[in-house]
């Protein structure tokens, strides 16, 4: 395809208004929200039954009390709910389940805080899920969860744009927002088994500045995600202490909202070459240039360089694009579809080169050039880049993988 | 010869109304000649965008790439700014409103070293790091941001003394930003992650 097609085909594809987009960029893990179909009937739910006799003289502590009194909230939801659950009562005993730490720390992202979940059932599956701290009102040890799809699961939220599960008992992982990963067979669920002294450990390694909480819960129920009623889980869990996020860079924490406008640019030259109000540009948007608010000033500034070198371009056998006072000429025809509105267009369907996208080294400028002055029903795009006009190379070579920049001198 | 001048005098004529791009902004003699950049921008090296690149690589990618601050000398400084948020937009719905914005924001750590922190990407985590380091996520995508060559190539001696003589002084083997510097961020991103194929791109800069 030559280069006029492209940009026609590019100025065609631009007015398109394309279909849905259906973009594929939702984080894996905001599925842990969407819980399996309810095929299955927990039968081997883990109803805390471990709330006050077990308690050893070791674990009166604050924290073993509070997580009795999570199990009791547990099982009041579950009473309220008259779900079935209730008699599955096979767990095996331990002792009552203790996160440590359960009070909030605060890394930098890239360091990593460890996770201890003990009093756990060896013979239970567990999963372990990252929440983000909205999403959680935490009360020692226990939570309660938004749900805002109102699928009987608690919602994770972003929290793996804080931080992530690198290991598990010791194993490394990849980097999870939930331990295991994935759905399963809630009649035959996986999980994370805690050693034969009921002990589960985690590592988490913050990625970004955020707060989430580790929720442990049993991977039962009518789906491998915590399950709640009205925000109150109905399965066994365990919050551990909340996990601050913060950057080792002291980034500016405002909103983009609260940034000036300084520079813009698309196309390259367009808003130096063709535009004389530059600040309100520089200020303006792509969907301004497209209403037309720029087209009058450079119309104009086509036709002055048309006015200048119209004489020099047939003198060297080339044909000029016309320029028409209203715009009408063939010039803003072939040269408005590349620099209105100012942006680069991108068909990854096609080849790539100038104009479809600019690369480092593109010749932009002799490409430019002649499709605001030349006919191009006459002469191809790349004719000025042929001779070349302009340095047809960089000094230094580029580099053919990331990040692609020759090195400074 | 007489072609040959003749293209010359053609570009160099062009480049009167075209061919400079923002690189003159920042050079005082060039400005003096040119006043091709906004008065805003040419004032604020940082925030002062000279290029802006976007293409899609066989591996199925989309590199975007933008330079800042022209014409540092060589063996000069990156130019980093906490206070300026640099912006990569993505128009997937040929509406000309951004889809997907990708901003860039640079901040110094204790020990004064600046890192990097790159939000918005599609599927993405936000890449954070030490400049001139590679920051890469889980989805494959990657980040980096400092000092490197400028990649633009033009005559702007030829150009400046075209203008000031009214002879032709052009010279096509004659790359006048060959050895100078720019500060450059680059974003590569997986094109899975854009739900589209026909793109629209620009880039911005910000102040607060």
């Amino acid at each position: 395809m030559n280069t006029s097609k492209r940009m026609t085909l590019l100025a065609i594809s631009a007015m398109l208004v394309l279909a849905a987009c259906g973009r594929n960029n939702e984080p894996n893990n905001d599925n842990n929200t969407t819980p399996p179909a309810n095929n299955t009937t927990p039968n081997n739910m883990t109803t805390p039954n471990n709330a006050t006799s077990n308690n050893t003289a070791v674990n009166n502590t604050a924290v073993n009390n509070t997580a009795v009194n999570n199990t009791a909230v547990n099982n009041t939801a579950v009473n309220n709910t008259a779900v079935n659950n209730t008699t599955a009562n096979n767990t095996t005993v331990g002792d009552t389940p203790v996160a440590d730490p359960a009070d909030d720390t605060t890394i930098v992202t890239g360091e990593t805080q460890s996770y201890s979940f003990s009093g756990l059932d060896s013979e239970q599956a567990y999963r372990i899920t990252l929440v983000v701290d909205a999403n959680v009102n935490v009360t020692d040890g226990a939570g309660t969860f938004v749900d805002n799809d109102m699928n009987g699961a608690a919602d994770a939220g972003t929290s793996e744009n804080v931080a992530l599960i690198t290991s598990v008992n010791g194993q490394g992982q990849p980097g999870a927002k939930t331990v295991p990963a994935g759905t399963d067979d809630p009649a035959n669920p996986s999980g994370i088994f805690p050693s034969a002294s009921g002990e589960i450990t985690i590592e988490v390694t913050g990625v970004g500045a955020g707060k989430v909480y580790p929720v442990l819960y049993v991977n039962g129920g009518d789906s491998t995600f915590l399950e709640v009623d009205a925000g109150t889980p109905t399965e066994l869990h365990l919050v551990g202490g909340g996990l601050t996020v913060e950057y080792a860079y002291a980034f500016a924490t405002e909103g983009p909202e609260a940034f000036t406008r300084v520079d813009r640019k698309g196309m390259p030259a367009v808003a130096t070459a063709l535009i004389s109000s530059k600040d309100a540009y520089n200020a303006a948007g792509p969907a301004d240039d497209a209403n037309g608010d720029f087209v009058t000033e450079i119309v104009t500034s086509i036709d002055g360089l048309h006015n200048a070198l119209d004489d020099d371009l047939l003198a060297l056998g080339l044909t000029p694009c016309t320029v028409v006072g209203d715009g009408s000429g063939t010039c803003v025809a072939q040269g408005a579809p590349l620099v209105v509105p100012d942006t680069l267009k991108i068909d990854t369907a096609g080849d790539a080169g100038f104009p479809n996208g600019r690369r480092l080294a593109d010749p932009v400028m002799d490409v430019t050039l002649a499709v605001v002055l030349l006919e191009l029903s006459v002469h191809a795009a790349d004719t000025l880049a042929g001779v070349p006009v302009n340095p047809p190379a960089n000094d230094l070579e580029f580099k053919t993988d990331f990040p692609y920049l020759a090195d400074s001198h | 010869m007489a072609i040959r001048k003749n293209w010359a005098l053609l570009a160099a004529l062009l480049a009167i109304g075209v061919a400079l791009g923002a690189h003159l902004g920042d050079a005082p003699e060039a400005r003096a000649a040119d006043h091709a950049e906004a008065p805003g921008a040419a004032a604020d090296p940082a925030a002062d965008i000279a290029d802006f690149y976007a293409w899609h690589t066989a591996n199925d990618t989309l590199v975007m790439v933008v330079t800042y601050a022209p014409l540092t000398a060589a063996g000069g400084a990156a130019t980093w700014d906490a206070d300026v948020l640099y912006g990569f937009h993505i128009d997937t719905d040929g509406d000309n409103v951004s889809d997907i914005d990708v901003r860039t924001r640079f901040g110094q750590d204790e020990n004064d070293a600046w890192g990097m922190l790159v939000e918005g990407i599609p599927g993405e985590r936000p890449l954070v790091g030490p400049v001139a380091t590679m920051a890469e996520g889980p989805s494959g995508a990657k980040a980096w941001a400092g000092l490197t060559d400028d990649p633009f190539f033009f005559d702007l001696e030829g150009y400046t003394d075209t203008l000031a003589t009214g002879t032709l002084s052009f010279d096509s083997t004659r790359d006048s930003l060959a050895g100078t510097n720019v500060t450059s961020i680059v974003v590569e991103i997986p094109l899975s992650s854009l739900g589209a194929t026909e793109l629209s791109l620009w880039a911005t800069t910000a102040r607060k």
